[in-house]
């Protein structure tokens, strides 16, 4: 293993639950997949949703310690899914003690990074699927990330979440200050006044940039668990499907302004 | 990773070490292959089947393998085309087929993506040729485990006219699975792992070699028997090469096929000459009055050959300001190359060589019912025959080399170099058979070191004298002088390589004629 590592790092992240964090780092990993990009999804939420959408099973040898302490645990935990390009280090039920397992380390914000360092040579794209939370997981999920993926909904509770993490960021506390955030309104609903207003009013906020595409609210998404399929696959001309190959592009798009 | 066609920049990744899954097996029984495959996985795994389709396949390499031997397969498929390894394990790379599959392909028009990366350095210069065609009808299944997960992806192929094949491509994590279903597999008795790729399946049907077709020759042997057979042998296999190589000598498809022809012709004409008292005298002189003649006759394209490929090296033995002066020289070159080759053609399509090969053939084929009278050697035993040249050859070389100084005329080393030649021939091509590897091995080393000097001496003195032939030419074409300054830098260089070839000679000559080497000699090889 040699060279500068390829992979960039995005992670779906948001303290809040429900808001499709899950949903996108699925449907966006297989969309880059699909365009004939090596990705590997990371499944740290120990309720393990994502590990289960592609029928694998939630272990990992050696569990959270394991996989943050062993040099090759997560490298061999991992396991190809049913698509090519698209590998997957599933979850574990153990990760609920993330946080503990991290604070034995001397520096447990790095750790992380430090865990994904040998496959940022083996991938593209590593994606992180985050639990809700902010904790020591979070900010070793910060470090080890170059971009954090917010779904907003658009309701004025959620959009002060992103509100907040950019404040964080920018005053150098979070990562390493070269994090980018790309926050992208999730759970869109065009029937709901509530929506539309609330997206104009935070997009017209000073020092919040959100993504032009959004994902809608669709049904699509909510069966996917029951189909325990990316959208992509299960619906591949939905509104849904077509939402995040459109997001893909667009984060792409602002990888490649970056280089 | 899953194995996935990839563009971009790198090498063919080699697959995990300790891996026992075998890639490929192939149906044994007379059913339907996909219904054998669910037979022998119930209970244990589902089959997931997808669409039957047709497929085309061309198979390419080069002449002599390289791919083959380099553990890799090309082919050509839906209008691109495909570098796998032979095992089937590991990366497939694929690239764009820009021409059609029955034009040979060159790594040069492949450069650029991953796939002529990987081909470059081992195709080198040799063309990719069309070897065989293969229309096979492909269905992709998953194996899947109790949750409907994909542990293993299998491809049946059934190519028209050979057993169907089940090709076996791994999925990261899902190593125990993959052998479980390996094991229920051949446990079924209905497949076996293959004994050979379907690629040497296909080229073995269109008449061809998989292993290719190198000038390397080795015929089996024994000392006790009459040196008639064993010589037949050898003569047979070293005019087998010359046929295969002419095709592509003369559609220049690359340079080494005249390469491999002439090495060829050469060691014809090593035996013909060391040992022709098997051969009939009355028929020897003029036998190797025609074979020098067709030697004569390639050389001019091979020499040419050499200086052309070797070209790109020359303006980096010159001074910067001279570097760009080489112009002229290469366009003559390339124009006497155009020349010499039309020579080379009308001489093999001469009457004098159909006659001469139409008479080698005949001689070949009858040679032990020729009678004895003029055929001395004939029924001597191989072993002392052979023994007694190699003896006389080595003792002829020490002799030579011991009269050569350094200031000696270029034309002492090139005899000596002849005479090595054909004492390496004779150590390879009857001394490795007949005395075995242990006690020749150390011999054709020592033999080589020596050689190789003696060849870069031999090539900077050709190409010196090639420089002063051509040079009133070259002046002639062009506008300044820097093209003639050029080239007497260059003969400067080539005379001053001459000379460092001159200064090597004598410590590679001792190693060959060490007291110790020719007591071996002595003791090993019959008088």
């Amino acid at each position: 293993m040699t060279g500068k590592p390829r992979a960039k790092v995005l992670a779906t992240y948001n303290i809040k639950g429900g808001v499709g964090k899950t949903s996108t780092a699925v449907n966006l990993a297989y969309v880059a997949a699909e365009q004939g990009a090596s990705v590997l999804l990371c499944d740290l939420d120990p309720q393990a949703a994502s590990t289960y959408l592609f029928r694998v099973r939630p272990k990992v040898k050696g569990g959270g310690r394991g996989l943050l302490r062993l040099r090759r645990a997560a490298g061999e935990a991992i396991k190809a899914t049913d698509y090519e390009h698209l590998d997957l280090l599933p979850a574990d039920f153990s990760y609920r003690h993330l946080d503990l397992a991290l604070g034995d380390f001397k520096k447990p914000a790095a750790r992380l990074k430090k865990v994904l360092a040998p496959l940022r040579h083996e991938y593209d794209y590593i994606i992180l699927d985050c639990a809700p939370s902010i904790s020591l997981v979070s900010e070793s999920v910060f470090a080890a990330a170059n971009v954090l993926l917010v779904p907003v909904v658009p309701a004025r509770l959620s959009a002060r979440v992103y509100e907040q993490l950019s404040e964080l960021t920018q005053r150098g506390r979070v990562g390493d200050g070269k994090l980018q955030i790309f926050a992208f309104f999730s759970m869109v609903s065009t029937a709901k006044p509530l929506h539309l207003d609330t997206m104009v009013r935070v997009r017209e906020h000073a020092g919040i940039e959100i993504l032009g595409v959004g994902i809608p609210e669709a049904d699509e998404i909510e069966l996917m668990g029951e189909r325990r399929n990316p959208v992509g696959v299960s619906a591949p001309g939905s509104q849904a499907a077509v939402s995040y190959r459109a997001l893909w592009s667009e984060i792409r798009g602002r990888l490649d302004e970056r280089k | 990773m899953t194995s996935a066609p990839m563009d971009g920049g790198g090498e063919l990744a080699a697959p995990a070490a300790g891996s026992e899954l075998p890639a490929e097996l192939v149906a044994t029984g007379a059913g339907a292959p996909l219904a054998a495959v669910r037979d022998a996985l119930t209970g244990s795994f589902t089959i997931a089947s997808g669409d039957i389709r047709e497929v085309r396949r061309a198979y390419f390499d080069t002449f002599d393998a390289r791919l083959r031997a380099a553990g890799l397969t090309l082919y050509a498929q839906d209008e691109r085309l495909w570098l796998v390894r032979r095992d089937g394990a590991g990366e497939v790379l694929s690239g764009e087929l820009a021409q059609d599959v029955s034009e040979p392909l060159y790594a040069s028009t492949l450069a650029g993506g991953r796939l002529g990366a990987a081909m470059a350095p081992i195709v080198e210069r040799r063309a990719v040729l069309h070897l065989a065609d293969v229309v096979l009808q492909a269905q992709p299944l998953r194996v899947l485990d109790g949750l409907a997960k994909t542990v293993l992806r299998l491809e049946l192929e059934s190519p028209a006219g050979l057993p169907a094949r089940l090709r076996l491509r791994s999925l990261r994590g899902y190593e125990h699975e993959q052998r479980q279903v390996a094991t229920l597999l051949l446990q079924s008795s209905q497949f076996a792992p293959g004994a050979e790729p379907l690629v040497d399946s296909a080229v073995h049907a269109a008449g061809g070699k998989p292993a290719g077709m190198t000038p390397a020759v080795s015929v089996p042997m024994s000392p006790d028997e009459p040196a008639q057979l064993a010589v037949a042998r050898v003569l047979e296999a070293l005019t087998a090469v010359c046929d295969a190589n002419l095709p592509g000598t003369r559609a220049a498809l690359d340079n080494e096929f005249l390469h491999d022809f002439r090495v060829c012709l050469r060691r014809i004409r090593a035996v013909v000459r060391e040992l022709r008292g098997v051969l009939p005298a009355t028929a020897v002189p003029s036998l190797r009055a025609d074979l020098r003649w067709l030697q004569v006759e390639t050389g001019p394209v091979r020499d040419l050959d050499v200086y052309i490929d070797g070209f790109d090296e020359l303006p980096g033995l010159l001074p910067a300001e001279l570097r760009g002066e080489l112009g002229p020289l290469a366009g003559l070159l390339d124009e006497r190359r155009r020349d010499a080759r039309e020579q080379m053609l009308t001489a093999f399509d001469s009457e004098r060589a159909e006659q001469l090969w139409q008479r080698w053939r005949r001689l070949l084929a009858g040679l032990d019912g020729l009678p004895l009278d003029d055929r001395p050697d004939a029924l001597t035993l191989a072993g002392v025959l052979c023994g007694r040249r190699i003896r006389k050859l080595h003792r002829r070389m020490v002799t030579m080399g011991k009269a050569i100084e350094p200031d000696s005329e270029p034309a002492a080393y090139h005899e000596l170099r002849k005479q090595g030649k054909e004492l390496r021939y004779l150590l390879e091509l009857f001394g490795l058979p007949l005395f075995g590897d242990e006690l020749v091995g150390p011999m054709v080393s020592a033999l080589k070191g020596l050689q190789n000097v003696l060849g870069l001496h031999q090539d900077r003195v050709v190409q010196s004298e090639m420089l002063l032939e051509a040079a009133p030419e070259v002046a002639a074409r062009a506008a300044g002088v820097g093209p003639q300054l050029a080239m007497g830098a260059l003969m400067g260089r080539f005379e001053t390589d001459a000379a460092s070839a001159r200064g090597q000679f004598r410590a590679r000559f001792a190693e060959f004629a060490s007291p110790s080497q020719r007591r071996i000699v002595r003791e090993a090889f019959p008088k």
